[in-house]
């Protein structure tokens, strides 16, 4: 009994120090998967005059995104998306006519000419230069240090911000309304961390 | 070896099927629906269904599109509603396009809610083209915008509409399942044929009802009552140019725009209520698509015995007689 209580508290203390150990091993993995993480984004930036960063695995589609030549209102638009370009263009093969799964889950940023200048607000209150959809909202937030308009549940995108840069306006949104067609891993909360990211370049 | 054989061709029918997809309808067709396009028009069947062709395809293979039809519509054609609905999805500030999955957001469409839990959809349509507003109600028949190529179109001339009849897309979904559709004037049409439309035209009348012919001495005035349905998908609104229906005499008996013995305005055989020599006034000032306009007029015995016909027919007044004639009341003088 007397070696039973002798001993007991020596296995007491190596049980929290074993504890201890592991909860500074997890926290240390933990930092480090986060600065990893951090490393492994990347920051884009586009011909159309804005800067976004992208998690890892994220990049600009090639295959969907666009630069439109000669056109008075479009000037093409970047599609970040998480799926590789083998995998985009199979979604893209057996589609044609509405855009379809492989514009599901991504983030794309719009550039069209602005030549008269129009507002944030009076682009996207505009059903031919923003679409319409029944149930849409149309407020004012804050976003990339602007008071802008922003279109929820739109004809177009889940959501879209519209900025307003001199003689040109970028529309910043998710194609996000259906996630069953979303590539595995990612979530709403990827594509709004995505387009929170967005800056308009001076 | 036997069962080995069993497994291989059981694979290989799995394999096809999966491959080639179903060849027949897999449910109950969504009916009750007309050619997208305007009454009498003609266009080819570009591409029926995914589930009818060999998948991986052209396109119409995923799933949300794989029940839609390719009509191959000119720049500019209308397209029309398939039946009445709400415009619950609206795009048309878009003016390019292109054989190229980058083009598909910018598409410029239409998407019609039926009411009914069911939606139509019409894509690649005209840059400003729109001859419906957001929210608008419209009847079946009612032009929506013209065709044209934006968003993402192939083939030479890429030109057409994109249509399918979808699960009403919940506020804020754009995509969802397309089913099984069977037109009224064409059930399911196969590829490369141009089925034409019977969609309804913009004014059209159909009689219902009238009240009976009526023996008159000289002089004396009757009530008479006729129906007619608004079977068109415009109103009829008599104070509005353009849409103005009214009953107008017609042939063989007094012949079109003659006068009648039986009924006139005043200065006219008879000195009755009709609006003018020739032309009777509903008796309501609208008449909506599926309603019916009443049109009361007096009938007067003329002052010798005989039998008198009285031939109408509707019209729009300046635009269009509708059809329906061959109408006529009689009035018997002794």
């Amino acid at each position: 009994v007397r070696k039973l209580l002798d001993r007991a508290p020596r296995a007491g203390s190596r049980l929290v120090i074993g504890a201890a150990a592991s909860l500074v091993l997890t926290l240390a993995l933990v930092f480090i998967a986060q600065q990893q993480s951090a490393a492994a984004s990347t920051t884009f930036t586009s011909t159309f005059g804005y800067q976004i960063s992208l998690p890892s695995g994220w990049r600009q589609s090639t295959l969907i995104s666009r630069a439109i030549a000669g056109d008075a209102l479009h000037l093409g638009h970047d599609v970040f998306t998480v799926r590789s370009d083998t995998e985009e263009r199979q979604l893209a093969s057996r589609s044609e006519g509405t855009p379809g799964p492989a514009w599901q889950g991504v983030v794309a940023v719009e550039a069209y000419n602005n030549p008269t200048n129009l507002t944030s607000s009076q682009w996207a209150s505009s059903p031919l230069l923003a679409g319409w959809a029944k149930g849409q909202t149309l407020d004012v937030v804050t976003f990339d240090g602007k008071s802008i308009a922003r279109l929820t549940n739109g004809a177009r995108y889940s959501v879209a911000y519209f900025v307003a840069v001199p003689g040109k306006m970028l529309l910043v949104g998710e194609r996000a309304d259906t996630p069953t067609m979303f590539a595995a891993g990612v979530t709403k909360a990827t594509l709004d961390s995505i387009v929170a990211s967005f800056h308009a370049l001076p | 070896m036997r069962l080995r054989a069993r497994l291989f061709a059981v694979l290989t029918l799995v394999l096809a099927s999966l491959l080639l997809g179903p060849t027949h309808p897999a449910a109950a067709s969504y009916t009750g629906i007309h050619l997208p396009y305007p009454n009498g028009t003609a266009y080819n069947v570009n591409q029926t269904p995914g589930v009818y062709e060999t998948c991986p395809g052209p396109s119409h293979c995923s799933s949300p599109d794989n029940w839609a039809y390719d009509f191959g519509l000119a720049t500019g054609n209308w397209t029309s509603a398939v039946h009445t609905g709400t415009v619950i999805r609206w795009v048309f500030g878009n003016n390019t396009g292109g054989c190229d999955i980058s083009y598909a957001i910018y598409a410029n469409f239409v998407v019609l809610d039926h009411g009914d839990g069911y939606s139509s959809i019409y894509y690649h349509l005209q840059y400003n083209s729109a001859v419906v507003s957001a929210n608008q109600f419209v009847y079946q028949g009612h032009p929506l915008g013209g065709a044209d190529t934006t968003g993402w179109v192939c083939g030479s001339p890429g030109t057409h509409l994109h249509w399918a009849v979808e699960t009403t897309p919940p506020t804020g979904s754009s995509v969802t399942q397309s089913v099984q559709a069977s037109f009224d004037e064409a059930g399911e049409p196969a590829a490369n044929t141009a089925p034409t439309s019977a969609n309804r035209k913009q004014f059209s009348a159909q009689y219902l009802s009238g009240s009976a012919w009526v023996t008159l001495s000289p002089g004396q005035l009757y009530t008479a009552i006729g129906q007619w349905k608004n079977t068109g998908y415009d109103q009829w609104a008599f104070n509005v140019a353009g849409s103005s229906a009214r009953l107008g005499t017609w042939s063989p008996t007094p012949g079109q725009d003659q006068p009648s013995q039986v009924g006139g305005a005043v200065g006219c055989p008879g000195q009755t209520n009709w609006l003018s020599c020739t032309r009777i006034r509903p008796t309501t000032d609208t008449v909506d698509p599926d309603q019916t306009g009443w049109f009361q007029f007096d009938l007067i015995g003329p002052p010798t015995s005989g039998v008198y016909q009285l031939y109408v027919r509707p019209v729009i007044e300046g635009v269009i007689w509708m059809e329906d004639y061959g109408v006529f009341w009689q009035v018997t003088v002794p």
